[in-house]
């Protein structure tokens, strides 16, 4: 009886990660997280995989490319995917041949997306360091370091890096050299794992202390702060005067941008987690829960505007990407769906591998290996270390 | 159902798992030791109770055989062989009750474990339904999963946890194997004392190590309590080298078989002390069967 328990607990599979990452636009294309673990880049269109990443690369040391999960959307900038995976690599893959560009070890998960703006490259790590690098050859530009690990995307505007870190604080950041500009950094109850939002000189995060929180962003100081029944992970939306927000207690709240006060008479409740972002397509807010039910509301009163939310029956955590009319959703497990908002309905679409896949395992010509750069920043020149892709 | 489960067993056990690493310098490995040690001395008594009640029954095992051959009707079978724990002080169910009461704590202490030790953001979403709303347990959110060379969310590569795990799970296996006359069950323990060891240290390479730590932990407090509980005395190096042992009345029946007619009777006698109530009557009932022999 007692190896029985033993076996049934020892036999009972433990979640392991699989990415939430959303689809991204290229090109006619959708790069999307497959539902074999990789980066892949479907065509719209025909939905046949152009490419999948990795294509059985392996690294310096002889091993197998295993990105274990995406979680952050990939940057798509001049005609190269950036990404961080699980796996603590972040990659630049070539959109139009799937081949790697290079790729840089971090010291940790990567978890928060990859974004490029003013010729940097920005990332966090769960190694508490966040990054900015050289998109052409991966090197270090400089590094900040935070008390925790950094799983959100970064924002950048207006020359200045927004870093929302698990040490429960928001930072300012120079996107030249990323010193800190405001006095101190921001400070919440709980990690902040959301990606901040600014919107008229106010920035929106939400925390695992269950608040979303608005602050100005010139002086890093709090505006208000909004208390849900549980945490705030989804990017929030801000649309003229009003925030909407998903929190993990399964509502999703409308609140006035100036002040913090809800909008709706009562907040709209999913049933269920929400992680994924609320998305506006036409005059319908978007939202959906991690169970896999999808509502279209209105965004003035948050009544639902369909006869009945949807069930997609997949898991919903990843940001959607709405495109013209219809909104894409990425399923846990990588499956591709497509709502309609106008109908209220849905579709999964079947993606189609290539028979000849195009993209060749053989690293693109000129994938050098570039040297690390100095570190401008205290604390360094510890840093990521681009490596050449080897061929399998 | 479900939801009591969860309410009643499953959370309170997540949210004391993140009050321990709290309290143990936010080190996640400490808290998943200290939090098994915790269970398995909640659970002692129980253990106890189990322990010394197989070991009866064990022990009781030569008389009720003898009642078995002796009366074919399975009803007055069943009322002597009643009679005889009734006498012996010995409930049939002692071994299985403190079993089945455990069995609900185990489960929830290795579904506690899996939902706290994965370390992926899927599963601090879903460790965000269970925790109680008091900031200094979602302040610990996300856990830290750095313990001495392990990765707690990760598969530990470097053999020495899957031989941990190995090596404990086959020391408590040989010492808490019953001594048994049935050749069948002798050859089951044997392959049981081998299969699981090789088993667990193969799923350690699979499974998260935070879990392969809270089975050596277990292992290991097992044969801790085992020690402590019989002594020195039963726990000797050889136990660890030898094959599991038979009972000492199954070499002297082997003998009896080979030297006379067809045994009346099963004759068998446990290796290990039994409690003081039980080993009297017992002592008292093998002695009357090897006058029978003699006859």
């Amino acid at each position: 009886m007692a190896a029985t328990l033993l076996l049934t607990t020892a036999c009972v599979r433990i979640a392991q990660p699989s990415g939430w990452a959303g689809p991204s636009p290229a090109d006619g294309r959708l790069v999307i997280h497959s539902q074999s673990g990789k980066l892949a880049a479907v065509d719209i269109a025909s939905l046949q995989v152009d490419w999948e990443f990795p294509a059985g690369q392996k690294h310096g040391d002889g091993t197998k490319l295993q990105l274990q999960g995406i979680y952050g959307n990939p940057a798509i900038v001049d005609g190269t995917v950036y990404f961080g995976a699980y796996d603590g690599w972040l990659y630049a893959v070539g959109l139009a041949s799937g081949q790697p560009e290079w790729q840089a070890h971090l010291g940790g998960h990567i978890i928060g997306g990859a974004v490029v703006s003013g010729g940097l490259l920005y990332v966090g790590s769960s190694d508490n360091q966040f990054y900015a690098l050289d998109p052409a050859t991966g090197a270090e530009r400089w590094h900040f370091q935070a008390g925790d690990d950094i799983w959100a995307t970064p924002l950048v505007e207006g020359g200045v890096v927004y870093v929302a870190a698990m040490d429960k604080k928001l930072y300012a950041l120079d996107a030249a050299d990323g010193h800190q500009l405001w006095p101190k950094p921001f400070e919440a109850g709980g990690g902040l794992a959301s990606t901040p939002v600014l919107a008229d000189g106010t920035l929106l995060v939400g925390g695992f202390d269950r608040r979303l929180y608005a602050i100005d962003a010139a002086s890093g100081e709090k505006k208000w702060s909004f208390k849900a029944d549980n945490w705030f992970w989804t990017r929030p939306l801000v649309e003229g005067d009003t925030v909407y927000a998903g929190s993990l207690d399964g509502n999703v709240y409308a609140l006035g941008l100036a002040d913090g006060k809800p909008r709706w008479p009562k907040p709209f409740d999913l049933g269920a987690a929400v992680r994924a972002a609320p998305v506006l397509v036409g005059d319908t807010l978007v939202v959906a829960s991690r169970s896999g039910r999808v509502a279209g509301l209105n965004p003035q009163n948050g009544e639902l505007v369909w006869p009945l939310p949807i069930e997609v029956g997949k898991t919903l955590l990843a940001d959607p990407l709405p495109q013209g009319d219809v909104v894409y959703y990425s399923a846990q497990g990588g499956a591709l769906l497509k709502v309609m908002p106008k109908e209220g309905t849905f579709s999964q679409l079947v993606v189609v591998k290539a028979t000849t896949p195009t993209a060749s395992p053989t690293p693109a010509a000129g994938t050098s290996t570039p040297a690390p750069a100095t570190s401008p920043t205290p604390g360094g020149a510890a840093g990521p270390s681009p490596t050449q892709v080897g061929t399998p | 159902m479900s939801a009591v489960w969860d309410v009643v067993f499953l959370n309170p056990l997540i949210n004391l798992l993140i009050i321990l690493n709290n309290l143990l310098f936010s080190d996640f490995g400490l808290a998943i030791i200290v939090f098994t040690l915790l269970m398995r001395l909640a659970t002692t008594p129980l253990t106890l109770r189990q322990i010394h009640s197989t070991r009866a029954m064990t022990t009781l095992q030569p008389k009720v055989q003898e009642l078995q051959k002796k009366y074919k009707d399975p009803k007055r079978r069943q009322e002597e062989t009643m009679k005889l724990y009734r006498q012996a002080g010995v409930n049939p169910l002692g071994c299985v009750l403190p079993m089945l009461v455990q069995m609900p704590i185990w489960f929830a202490l290795y579904a506690s474990l899996r939902a706290t030790v994965g370390g992926a953001p899927e599963s601090v979403v879903g460790l965000s339904q269970r925790l109680y709303p008091w900031s200094y347990i979602e302040s610990a959110v996300p856990l830290n999963n750095h313990f001495l060379w392990l990765d707690l969310g990760q598969p530990d590569h470097t053999l020495i946890l899957a031989v941990l795990v190995g090596a404990s799970m086959y020391v408590q296996q040989k010492l808490t194997v019953i001594p048994t006359t049935d050749p069948q069950a002798q050859a089951r323990n044997q392959m049981m004392t081998w299969m699981m060891p090789l088993m667990f240290a193969f799923f350690t390479q699979q499974v998260p190590s935070g879990l392969a730590v809270y089975w050596a932990v277990s292992n290991i407090t097992q044969v801790i309590m085992y020690y402590f509980v019989y002594g020195p005395k039963n726990v000797s190096w050889r136990t660890f080298f030898s094959s599991p042992a038979p009972a000492p009345g199954s070499a002297a029946r082997r003998r009896d078989r080979a030297e006379s007619a067809p045994a009346e009777q099963e004759d068998e006698e446990p290796a290990a002390p039994a409690p003081a109530k039980t080993s009297k009557r017992v002592r008292d009932g093998r002695r009357r069967g090897k006058r029978k022999n003699r006859r």
